[in-house]
């Protein structure tokens, strides 16, 4: 006898994009995004203005996001997070023209690719009265994630459970101390004036 | 330094010099490496931190400066719980500044408005001395005798703060002292 099978119930899929912009998780990375695009972009005044572009500015990639939602294709573009950002620094770019002067700034290449590093020259003798001069200008938090870096040798991870922040906290502000040491050394260091 | 100290630097330099197809290729990868990808939105949160803690100290320093241009007489406090900074005893010389002093003192002071080094706990004032000059150059001893009574006023002062507060505490509540 012959059995008649009912077909196979349809399953509709959950669109990733509004599952997406339904988690505020997402919602808050697609702001973050927004508000480093912008500030990078255009000079502002107050952190309200900022706030209030950056908040029109995701949106308004929210909105293309779910206009396009229907394009959406994991295999081919991946994580639908990354894919709704790439709105944010789309718009960010057509919609708001640099007013900000970007600089390629040569220390960050030195200590990116350093010839010499900035360890180097904290071991080098004639630099070290310079180097304490210069880490005292700093910031008390940034002069102390610098010191357990070079002098007390620390990884970052381990800097982060020292000063109660997370690694990627500590790393950023590793980064921009080192930058701004670097640009305060750099009159002494070339024997220019200080 | 490690990968992640490298992709962190490699990202705020592409950001700092506005290379956005640098971040492009960045991102493009992290599409398809969920780890990636985690680690560049944990990346953009930490520069996004940083710049809002930076945007805040601005924000105080332009207010403190246009405090301290316009209201002289004003002193500016900070409720800040740390040790007292050769910055913060500056700030007390030129707000009180004391009589006779040379030229170059003015100048040391001007200078060190902005450091923001701590200053070694329990130093006598000729092992203090030592510690400033190697530091920060000579300005005379006069200087340094201003200086140093300018810290045990700070401390003093902190000190008393801190008591004021710990008295001023709320008092737990009956439930919260099971």
């Amino acid at each position: 006898m012959a059995h008649v099978l009912d077909p196979p119930p349809t399953v509709t899929q959950p669109c990733p994009v509004r599952t997406a912009l339904g988690d505020p998780d997402t919602l808050r990375k697609i702001l973050i995004g927004a508000r480093i695009f912008l500030s990078r972009r255009k000079s502002y005044s107050s952190k309200l203005e900022l706030d209030s572009d950056a908040e029109d500015l995701a949106a308004e990639a929210q909105a293309k996001a779910l206009a396009k939602a229907s394009s959406f294709d994991p295999t081919r573009l991946g994580s639908v997070a990354v894919w709704i950002r790439g709105f944010v620094q789309n718009i960010a770019m057509r919609n708001y023209a640099t007013t900000r002067k970007h600089r390629s700034d040569p220390a960050v290449h030195l200590l990116i690719d350093p010839t010499e590093s900035v360890e180097d020259r904290f071991s080098r003798e004639a630099d070290r009265a310079a180097v304490r001069g210069a880490l005292g200008l700093l910031d008390s938090l940034n002069r102390r994630i610098l010191e357990l870096t070079f002098f007390d040798r620390l990884k970052s991870e381990e800097i982060a459970g020292v000063v109660g922040l997370t690694p990627a906290n500590v790393r950023v502000k590793l980064y921009r101390a080192k930058k701004e040491l670097f640009q305060l050394l750099s009159p002494s260091l070339r024997g220019g004036p200080s | 330094m490690n990968d992640l100290d490298r992709l962190t630097e490699a990202y705020l330099a592409a950001l700092d010099a506005g290379d956005f197809p640098a971040l492009d290729r960045m991102w493009d990868d992290a599409a398809f490496d969920p780890e990636l990808e985690r680690t560049l939105f944990e990346i953009e949160a930490a520069i996004d931190a940083d710049d809002r803690e930076r945007d805040d100290r601005e924000a105080a320093r332009i207010v403190g400066a246009a405090v301290e241009t316009h209201l002289k007489s004003a002193e500016i406090l900070r409720p800040e719980g740390g040790p007292v900074t050769v910055g913060d005893v500056a700030r007390e010389l030129l707000r009180h500044p004391p009589a006779g002093l040379p030229a170059a003192a003015y100048a040391l002071n001007e200078r060190l408005l902005s450091a923001a080094a701590t200053i070694p706990s329990d130093l006598g004032f000729s092992k203090f001395v030592a510690w400033a000059e190697a530091q920060f150059g000579g300005a005379g001893e006069s200087y340094w005798e201003a200086f140093y009574s300018g810290i045990i006023k700070l401390e003093l002062r902190a000190g008393a703060e801190r008591e004021f507060q710990l008295a001023a505490r709320a008092a737990p509540k009956p439930e919260d002292r099971r």
